[in-house]
């Protein structure tokens, strides 16, 4: 709030300044004025936020107020980005500055700890969750599963505390703030049901998901199925060759229809697991691509949230059907 | 069913709706006419698809078929002209916001691009809580209010949109005596504007104090019309099963 005022304060006496040496210096540049006071005018919030889906958040609860800045394409994997020096600028010339957490962003550590020592006013997505929602890892309990947006209801507390924060960083737009909020968890609450809707085709013992890393733990969690991954739950470790035999065993015992790909992480790993289950005589389909730890591009047509988790859900039902 | 109104006449027009979720039907074939300046009930059992039609009016609900049309006196209505008042609220209203705050919400569609509510927004707000009996918790945040007041502050937030049509989801659900008095009140000001409510109603008992027509549903329209003629024991026996007017102790 404060800061706000501050930069209020700021724009005023630079337009002062400006002001002054224009008439003082005469120097003519009268661009740089009218840059100044479009700018205090409309003076929308800067957002910058790392992932495609909290890029997404921003701009549906920021809404016409604020101007966004998403870090990580479609297709990228968060896991192993890295923040390049434009990054770090932007980083640091935002109003606020909007996270994961939970070591998503697991080489921006470094990044986020300047942040936080500059003041900047900063949202975590990690902060909404109540540590008992979240799951940990089965290998180290003290790591938590990042991969909170597979679960709608989770996504919704990550929803109301942007929303929070935002109302408490610009509490002028309140307002705006929580309409826009309370429209899209009533989206969300749609999205919800279709997804659970969806999931009520599939019979109890093919609801299976099978993919390259695993990151659907609270979507198995949420939605009542059980989850394989060839990989841990972040994409910094290879699958070695038992794993791959190992889970090419259980498709085969439990005569599961198809596996999936992901999005931002490579495709081979599941084609060497589909190519041991044909090995042995059995076969399994590659039943898609799952966006994982990134939303679609806007060629997919799936580059919102909403349309992101309903593309998922629908290419898991139709191939386990 | 649609008792012959003149084009004119209608706020709300819906042919032909039909909702499923997934492959179970929850709205079969329901063609109904809202009439203008008028209040109607929708009434029926639970699951009988009577927050789904609201829905699927709003858009909020995609249906199979079907469609929905909203009429002002000269055409079509602007969206910014429907206004809804939710169940229960989707949003934690623990939210760091104050009840004034609450009700400029309902002002967001009439202004401009990134345009801030001005004293005239102010002063549609305050009214609007007057209206409500709450103009003196203006400066109190939403969280501190009861259940009843903060159902009275969302009343005056769909006041304050200047709406031409009402669509209400049970909003007298779990208040108290006090709100139930302010919420009649607020709705016959609406009807005597000129303006069309439809709301989804539970209580057979206050169907012919507070509404001019009856709208009986269950997955199918079973009877729609004004109240004094739809609102007998067979129609509701149809919509609910057999002597359910016993029941519910009306008989």
């Amino acid at each position: 709030m404060n800061t706000k005022n501050f930069k209020g304060a700021k724009y005023l006496c630079l337009s002062i300044i400006i002001s002054l040496a224009l008439v003082l210096g005469a120097c003519g540049n009268s661009n740089a004025l009218v840059k100044q006071e479009g700018q205090s005018q409309t003076e929308k919030t800067q957002i910058v936020a790392t992932t495609t889906m909290l890029a997404d958040l921003s701009r549906i609860i920021g809404g016409d107020f604020v101007e966004v800045k998403g870090l990580m394409g479609p297709g990228i994997d968060p896991h192993l980005y890295q923040a390049s020096a434009g990054d770090v600028s932007a980083l640091q010339n935002a109003d606020v500055v909007v996270y994961h957490g939970l070591d998503l962003e697991g080489k921006m550590g470094a990044v986020f700890d300047s942040l936080s020592e500059m003041n900047k006013t900063i949202i975590r997505a990690e902060d909404a969750i109540d540590r008992s929602d979240l799951l940990s890892d089965e290998e180290d309990v003290n790591y938590f599963d990042p991969h909170i947006w597979f679960d709608v209801s989770l996504w919704k507390d990550v929803t109301e505390h942007f929303a929070r924060e935002m109302v408490l960083y610009d509490p002028d737009n309140a307002s705006v703030y929580a309409l826009n909020a309370e429209n899209y968890l009533r989206e969300l609450d749609e999205a919800e049901l279709y997804i659970k809707n969806r999931v009520d085709e599939l019979p109890e013992d093919s609801r299976v998901l099978i993919t390259a890393h695993d990151a659907f733990q609270y979507f198995a969690h949420a939605y009542g199925f059980e989850v394989r991954g060839l990989q841990g739950i972040s994409t910094d470790a290879e699958a070695g060759t038992a794993d791959v035999r190992e889970l090419a065993d259980f498709i085969i015992d439990r005569e599961i229809k198809a596996i999936f790909i992901e999005s931002s992480v490579p495709h081979k790993s599941v084609e060497a697991l589909q190519a041991a289950v044909r090995a042995q005589g059995f076969d399994v389909e590659i039943g898609g691509e799952l966006y994982s730890d990134s939303l679609g591009d806007q060629a997919s047509g799936h580059e919102t949230y909403i349309a992101t988790i309903k593309a998922n859900i629908d290419t898991i039902v139709d191939a386990l059907k | 069913m649609n008792h012959n109104a003149k084009k004119s006449e209608v706020a709300i027009e819906v042919f032909d709706l039909t909702v499923a979720y997934d492959i179970k039907p929850v709205l079969w074939d329901v063609d109904i006419l809202f009439r203008r300046a008028k209040s109607t009930a929708i009434v029926g059992p639970n699951g009988a698809g009577k927050s789904t039609l609201i829905k699927a009016m709003l858009g909020m609900i995609r249906p199979l078929t079907g469609a929905v049309h909203f009429y002002s006196k000269s055409g079509l209505l602007q969206r910014n002209q429907i206004a809804y008042v939710p169940q229960s609220a989707s949003i934690d209203w623990d939210f760091p916001i104050t009840v004034l705050d609450v009700v400029l919400m309902g002002r967001y569609g009439h202004l401009g691009w990134i345009k801030r509510p001005g004293k005239h927004d102010r002063e549609l707000a305050t009214d609007a809580l007057e209206k409500v009996g709450m103009q003196d918790y203006k400066t109190r945040q939403i969280s501190e209010l009861s259940g009843g007041q903060q159902q009275r502050v969302f009343l005056a937030r769909a006041f304050a949109q200047e709406a031409t049509v009402y669509l209400m989801d049970e909003p007298f659900k779990g208040v108290d005596a006090s709100t139930e008095a302010a919420i009649v009140d607020l709705l016959k000001e609406i009807i005597s504007s000129g303006n069309t409510i439809v709301l989804v109603h539970h209580d057979l008992n206050t169907v012919a104090d507070y509404f001019d027509e009856l709208c009986l549903i269950n997955k199918r329209i079973i009877a729609h019309g004004p109240v004094e003629k739809v609102f007998n024991e067979e129609n509701i026996n149809r919509t609910y099963g057999r002597n359910s007017l016993a029941k519910a102790g009306l008989a």
